[in-house]
């Protein structure tokens, strides 16, 4: 082998780990990000259905728990990564604010309700609703949850 | 003129071949390094932030996710339900609830299964630990209608798979 065909095949060589390394690296970064965006729907999803089945089965403490606890998880991500935008928080104060109607506590429903309000129209751009098309909205979507 | 040929022929194979090597190395190496050091499923983000409870919170709660997508056996369901009740005492009182429910959904689909076996036994056995679980929970109707609404979901979503 003389020292041309050496240094060819050196230069090959490097050329071929620099493109495999440089495509590698991006579709993996790519992939990556990817990968990144979703990993909040799982736990996020586990805590919602927890909350879920709580409202709809527990007593108004149990429920007031379970309901809090999913609003906290997602309060303390979307600060945490500015990436996840927690859009079940609507939802989540609609229920915490019919555990509190349930609970005779009408100061900390309606402060429930505001939350909801905000967080609704935040993410759907809509009209103010009001208390009753807030809750039947949950209603809804919670029923048709519990029918699949 | 073919000791001429020859030569930059085989040079000209080697060093494609030698080229193909190398990418495919390098690609993978780069793959391998870049999901290393990014650790996509980790939640890397909420560890840079400094805020190790709610990614422990996240870990568990994958954990239950995880959990959720074992085989429909009474082996795999026991070994599901033992591991998340060992998982338990570690985990912060709040979340501890959230791995209640899904024991108790294990027990309920481990006696559905004992049940459909002709195990009545076995199956009443698995029953009454997950209305000792849901009753812990707050909840006041445990019939074997509404318990059975837990495992409708886990079970479309297996079958759906």
């Amino acid at each position: 082998m003389t020292r041309a065909i050496k240094v060819t095949f050196l230069a090959t060589a490097l050329l071929g780990l620099g493109l495999g390394g440089h495509f590698g690296y991006f579709e993996a970064a790519e992939e990556s990000s990817l990968l990144e965006s979703t990993q909040y729907i799982a736990p996020a999803k586990v805590a919602s259905d927890f909350a879920r089945i709580q409202f709809m089965h527990a007593d108004t403490d149990h429920a007031r728990q379970a309901v809090m606890l999913q609003i906290q998880l997602l309060e303390q991500l979307e600060l945490a990564d500015r990436s996840f935008h927690a859009n079940e928080l609507a939802l989540a104060y609609i229920r915490l604010a019919m555990v509190e109607e349930a609970a005779g506590r009408p100061e900390a429903e309606q402060r429930a309700l505001a939350q909801a309000r905000a967080r609704w129209q935040t993410h759907s751009r809509k009209e103010e609703l009001t208390d009753e098309e807030l809750k039947n909205a949950a209603k809804r979507i919670d029923g048709a949850v519990d029918d699949l | 003129m073919a000791t001429v040929k020859l030569p930059l022929l085989t040079g000209f194979c080697g060093g494609l071949v030698i080229l193909a090597g190398c990418a495919y190395f390098g690609h993978r190496a780069a793959e391998i390094v870049t999901y290393r050091w990014r650790q996509p499923m980790t939640f890397e983000t909420v560890r840079r932030q400094n805020d190790e409870q709610l990614r422990a919170d996240l870990l568990t709660l994958r954990a239950v996710t995880f959990s959720q997508v074992r085989e429909d056996t009474p082996s795999d369901l026991q070994k599901a339900a033992d591991y998340l009740g060992n998982i338990r005492s570690s985990k912060r009182p709040e979340l501890r609830p959230i791995l209640d429910l899904q024991i108790a959904t294990d027990y309920v689909e481990m006696a559905r299964l004992e049940q459909e076996a002709g195990n009545a036994t076995m199956a009443d056995r698995h029953r009454q630990t997950a209305e000792g679980i849901l009753h812990s929970l707050g909840w006041q109707d445990v019939s074997r209608e509404t318990m059975a609404k837990l495992t409708r979901r886990q079970l479309w979503w297996k079958a759906t798979k």
